[in-house]
């Protein structure tokens, strides 16, 4: 209807519409237009082309052989990083270990207690070699004294002058004993200092000594070489000059070396390494116990893990292996961020007075969380000890080796505050944030230390090693990179020598 | 397995991530895979800036042996691609400017652009040949702002250069490309 009605409307003013546009001026396009506008298009179409070729410019691939030489650079960068850590260590090994032996001129030799050494010596020998070896020129034995010369075993301070008399009277076809029955004289010349002679109850062979007592002609003629000042044969006198010639060198070269030369080097206070039943002492058994607490950065602060370990040593000489078991764990308080959904029904008394739930209400809520994880570790050490020095009850050594830790158990404050949370107010959690690095189920480490030990009794010490351990495989990583490589720690404990 | 399974079906960006998780772990497999996705585009882009295969391949090492060693740095703000292609141009840059005096003429900033009108007809073959004979001032920066899509702040920054000389330098470039081509039209 009322479409209707507005065509003949339209229809009945067709004229005026008509006669308007008829007084109306007209415009026309600027003839220009469109070629600006062609222009305009063709440069668009142009840009397009050029931008299209751009990116239709060939591709390169570079040579197969490209990757294997990254690899190999890639390799070598790990090697050379390995290798220059390594070498700063071992020169910073080597550099302590002069220091410390430069320090007050301590060698391993001059460690020990000449005075201990002597009493070894001594109570190893039967005194009857002692007062051979007080002569120098024979071995006595109680059914061999007619193939020696004879010793005269009563006294500790025994003249020569006296024993080569008594050689004379008592020697009967021994090399020795003919030779030096027939020397008398040259014997009483030789003048030997009283201190080559001196306390006699600290000299000792062994047992073997008895073929030392068989001398050559030779010998016997180097004995009557002596100096006409100093009233020493040369080898004597090298002897004297040479305080490291031990008891060992004197078993060991027997053949070249006169019985007086041995007589004059074994004095009070000779340098005498220990003899194979000392040696064999060093060699022994050790238990001991150590604590080591170790800073672990965790990202944000340190963490601190408590080391306990129980170490087996077996000590050969100034080597020693060491392998150790024991537990490492931390306590760490941790700040919890949770932002969660907690849905609260809302209800509403039905007919009959029963209660329905029509809806639930959503409230976004945000707590803060402090709780505390205990982590433990299994660990385990495999190492190599060397003596730097000793000094009485005082030693230090050197130590290195491999440590290994597992993890035993995995506390998850997060999780449990998460179910927690589920659990009491049937939250949805939306987010957590929370700094806790990642505990690492394995972790291996290369460890070096500085281990000073004290004897308080017979077997027991004390020990006090500075620590440190560069982790391969950390303990700890945030972000998967490792929050901390290198750590330094002191580590006391007790040993106990069996 | 797990990190082949995620390659074939993960995002681009998980697997990215993943790639990158493991590099940092020096994972060689992870290194091997992140070089093969990435190494074609890296070396042209190399190859264009020093010209040479030679040195494109040097430039090529030296950029991934950077990437591994610096991934950490990585920040996942941009996509990794953008971001070692950073590390190949730089590279690039850095062995041009070593082995050829790498100079750029202050020229007067051009006023309006320089359109390359670039016939359908042409090998996009011989339109690299004639890029690459570009002078090495007006090639860098031609082939960072217009091939790259690097601003002109980015392309002066990392030549070092100033924003005009980017300007005028790819002015001339253009210039020169322009009547390069018109050459080759004309022939």
């Amino acid at each position: 209807m009322l479409h209707g009605w507005t065509n003949n409307m339209d229809e009945r003013n067709r004229h005026i519409k008509m006669r308007l546009d008829e007084q109306l001026p007209k415009h026309t396009a600027d003839p220009g237009m469109w070629d600006r506008m062609s222009a305009k298009l063709d440069a668009l179409a142009a840009e397009a082309s050029y931008q299209q070729k751009l990116q239709e410019l060939p591709v390169h691939s570079p040579d197969e052989g490209a990757w294997a030489v990254i690899s190999r650079r890639l390799s070598r960068a790990v090697y050379f990083r390995t290798s220059i850590r390594v070498a700063l260590s071992a020169a910073a090994g080597i550099l302590l270990f002069f220091t410390v032996s430069r320090f007050g001129g301590l060698t391993t030799e001059n460690a020990i207690e000449p005075n201990r050494q002597q009493q070894e010596i001594s109570a190893n020998q039967p005194l009857g070699a002692e007062k051979a070896n007080t002569s120098g020129f024979s071995q006595p034995t109680p059914g061999n004294n007619n193939t020696v010369a004879s010793v005269q075993p009563s006294t500790t301070r025994l003249p020569a002058a006296k024993f080569t008399k008594n050689a004379g009277k008592n020697g009967d076809g021994n090399h020795t004993g003919s030779a030096l029955a027939a020397t008398p004289p040259d014997m009483e010349q030789l003048n030997i200092p009283a201190t080559a002679f001196a306390e006699t109850h600290a000299l000792a062979l062994p047992d073997s000594a008895f073929t030392l007592a068989v001398q050559t002609q030779e010998e016997t003629e180097n004995v009557l070489k002596v100096d006409s000042e100093t009233g020493l044969t040369p080898e004597q006198t090298i002897a004297l000059a040479n305080p490291l010639v031990t008891p060992f060198n004197y078993n060991g070269n027997s053949a070249s070396e006169s019985s007086l030369t041995r007589q004059l080097l074994i004095t009070d206070k000779s340098s005498m390494p220990a003899n194979p039943a000392a040696a064999s002492k060093a060699n022994h058994f050790a238990l001991a116990m150590g604590y080591l607490p170790e800073n672990i950065n965790n990202g944000t602060d340190n963490s601190v893990f408590y080391n306990v370990d129980l170490t087996a040593m077996y000590n050969k000489e100034k080597v020693r292996f060491n392998t150790s078991v024991g537990m490492a764990y931390n306590q760490e308080q941790l700040e919890i961020s949770m932002n969660y959904d907690v849905k609260s029904p809302v209800t509403a008394v039905g007919p009959g007075g029963r209660i329905d739930t029509v809806s639930y209400n959503t409230a976004s809520l945000e707590s803060d969380y402090i709780g505390s994880e205990k982590h433990q570790y299994f660990t385990y050490n495999l190492g190599l000890g060397r003596r730097l020095f000793s000094i009485g009850k005082f030693s230090t050594w050197i130590n290195a080796g491999a440590g290994f830790g597992i993890r035993l158990n995995n506390p998850d404050l997060v999780s449990t505050t998460e179910k927690s949370l589920k659990a009491q107010y049937n939250a949805s959690i939306t987010s957590v944030n929370t700094s806790k690095p990642v505990y690492n189920d394995v972790n291996v480490n290369f460890v070096t230390g500085i281990d000073f030990n004290y004897k308080v009794l017979n077997r027991l010490s004390i020990s006090f090693t500075p620590t440190s351990r560069w982790y391969f495989k950390p303990v700890l990583s945030l972000n998967n990179q490792p929050t901390d490589e290198l750590t330094l720690g002191f580590k006391t404990g007790i040993k106990f020598e069996f | 397995m797990r990190n082949v399974v995620q390659l074939i079906t993960g995002s681009k960006s998980d697997i990215e991530r993943d790639l990158v998780h493991g590099c940092l772990r020096n994972n060689r497999i992870a290194q091997r895979d992140l070089y093969h996705r990435y190494c074609d585009a890296m070396f042209t882009i190399a190859y264009r800036i020093v010209n040479n295969r030679d040195d494109a391949h040097d430039a090529l090492q030296d950029a991934f042996i950077q990437v591994f060693r610096d991934i950490g740095q990585y920040r996942f703000d941009s996509t990794l691609g953008a971001w070692i292609k950073t590390i190949v141009v730089r590279t690039s840059l850095r062995l041009l400017s070593k082995n050829r005096n790498l100079a750029f003429t202050d020229f007067e900033e051009a006023k309006s652009d320089e359109m390359i009108l670039i016939p359908d007809t042409l090998n996009s073959e011989y339109l690299e040949k004639v890029i690459l004979s570009l002078p090495d001032g007006y090639r860098t920066v031609f082939l960072l702002t217009e091939v790259e899509g690097y601003t002109h702040e980015e392309t002066a920054n990392m030549l070092g250069i100033s924003t005009g000389t980017s300007k005028s330098q790819l002015h001339h470039a253009k210039k020169m490309l322009k009547n390069r081509l018109a050459a080759w039209m004309d022939e």
